[in-house]
């Protein structure tokens, strides 16, 4: 008898799995609310568990760089360097672009803004690639926000609870992200999408065109969840020819991440 | 008169023995959903889950009833962006599968149940990646998952261990009690 409700109990819960499953594959909305209700739920857990690991991964970071530090110093000043030519050149562009606007008369659309939230923990699968931030609808976060790193895009908000959201990554293969690519100072319209690992594709690019190595990647704004402009990455060549992006972001050295907020009127990135 | 008055010290430890292997596994749970942050993720997607449910279903399957499963599988599910129901269903599945050869299994060599895991662990991967595939209409096998492959089969020793010696904490259940009394007189 035991051995019966037991084996009765495992098929129910077994065909129940299933048909949640259906449901979620079917109508991904309609279990929407009860992932974000888990994940603020299960957030103060995670944060406890993720500062300790958190806090190791910055020790091991910090003591495995101290070998190069002297290396990395010595890049960083050659670095200041060129960026203080650049840092001229954008002064001097800078005046330039006002000045040309004050002659046309250009109006000037809203300022993007943002709000500034930690990273949760990092929920990457081999299928998935994902991470759940410490901010949500109660901070003004929308479903569908982009979401930037210190030195580029990370992705779009998926899933908005009120404590916490999910970012969906670039690298997941259901990434896609209007870009530019600078050919020369010629942009070129593509789409980046994500294959499940560090290195994004490049689609939709004319047959013939020649896109050269390290060439820069920016965001293109159409499609309207990306401001325009924003840095994505770099085109790289492989020996054999294959072309793949490397973006500028890196997920395990980020702590903290801006999402941009809903604003009336058009916004644009400055 | 000494049994009276051990008896809640006793239940007490029998209880504390049963919350070591439900923290142990609890651990494994969160391990399963967050990744450690200096690891490459390849190598950290070890499916800790699957392999306590495997365990466990040997060796002890009261410890894990199907309703608990249900609910950490759905839990993975929700926080890992997997769709809902998915995890839970892999996870109930495997237990019945290795409920079906448990006698088998339990007799066996660590190397058999090692093989054993190997086989259900690429079923799990079969049906994650029919179930992706019915998401998106394409059958894609992740570049990374010949690495988290190998990473899991390679752990699974080691989870198994972790696994084993919060087993030996665990009061001997009535029934493998009177088997062994039935030894010891035959004997």
């Amino acid at each position: 008898m035991v051995r019966v409700s037991y084996a009765l109990t495992s098929a129910i819960f077994l065909i129940g799995s299933v048909a949640i499953l259906a449901i979620s594959l079917l109508s991904p909305l309609s279990v929407e609310g009860v992932r974000t209700s888990l994940m603020d739920m299960a957030a103060p857990v995670i944060h406890t568990v993720n500062a300790p690991l958190r806090y190791v991964s910055d020790l091991v970071r910090n003591t495995s760089g101290l070998a190069s530090l002297q290396q990395h110093n010595a890049d960083l000043k050659e670095e200041n360097v060129r960026l203080k030519e650049w840092y001229l050149k954008a002064r001097t562009l800078q005046t330039e672009n006002t000045e040309l606007k004050t002659l046309l008369n250009l109006k000037s659309s809203a300022v993007q803004r943002f709000a500034t939230a930690e990273i949760l923990a990092d929920t990457a699968s081999p299928f998935a690639k994902s991470i759940m931030i410490k901010a949500g609808q109660d901070d003004g976060i929308i479903k569908g926000a982009a979401v930037i790193g210190a030195s580029g895009v990370v992705g779009r908000v998926i899933e908005a609870g009120n404590k916490t959201s999910r970012v969906l990554l670039l690298s997941d293969m259901n990434s896609r992200i209007p870009v530019i690519i600078d050919i020369d100072g010629q942009p070129l319209n593509a789409m980046l999408a994500g294959r499940n690992d560090d290195y994004p594709n490049l689609h939709h690019i004319p047959e013939g065109q020649i896109i050269k190595d390290g060439a820069h990647i920016v965001t293109s704004g159409l499609g309207g969840i990306y401001p325009r402009g924003l840095a994505v990455g770099q085109v790289r060549l492989d020996p054999n020819g294959t072309m793949h992006v490397v973006p500028y972001i890196d997920i395990n050295e980020l702590t903290y991440l801006q999402i941009t907020l809903p604003e009336a009127g058009n916004a644009v990135w400055e | 008169m000494i049994d009276i008055e051990n008896r809640p010290l006793e239940s007490f430890l029998g209880m504390a023995r049963f919350v070591v292997s439900y923290a142990i596994m609890a651990v494994f749970w969160v391990l399963d959903i967050i990744q450690i942050p200096f690891v490459p993720y390849e190598i950290f997607d070890v499916p800790f889950t699957l392999i306590c449910v495997f365990y466990w279903t040997i060796y002890r399957p009261t410890l894990l009833p199907a309703w608990l499963i249900f609910i950490v599988g759905i839990g993975i599910d929700a926080l890992t962006m997997m769709p809902l129901g998915l995890t839970a269903l892999i996870l109930i599945g495997a237990q019945k599968l290795v409920l079906l050869q448990r006698r088998y299994l339990m007799g066996q060599t660590f190397i058999h149940i090692w093989a054993g895991f190997t086989l259900i662990y690429a079923l799990s991967i079969a049906v994650t990646a029919l179930v992706f595939a019915l998401k998106g209409a394409d059958i894609i096998l992740p570049p990374s998952l010949m690495v988290s492959t190998a990473t899991t089969l390679l752990a699974f020793p080691f989870v198994a261990l972790v696994l084993h010696l919060g087993h030996k904490l665990l009061p001997i259940p009535e029934t493998q009690k009177s088997i062994q009394l039935h030894r010891r007189r035959t004997i």
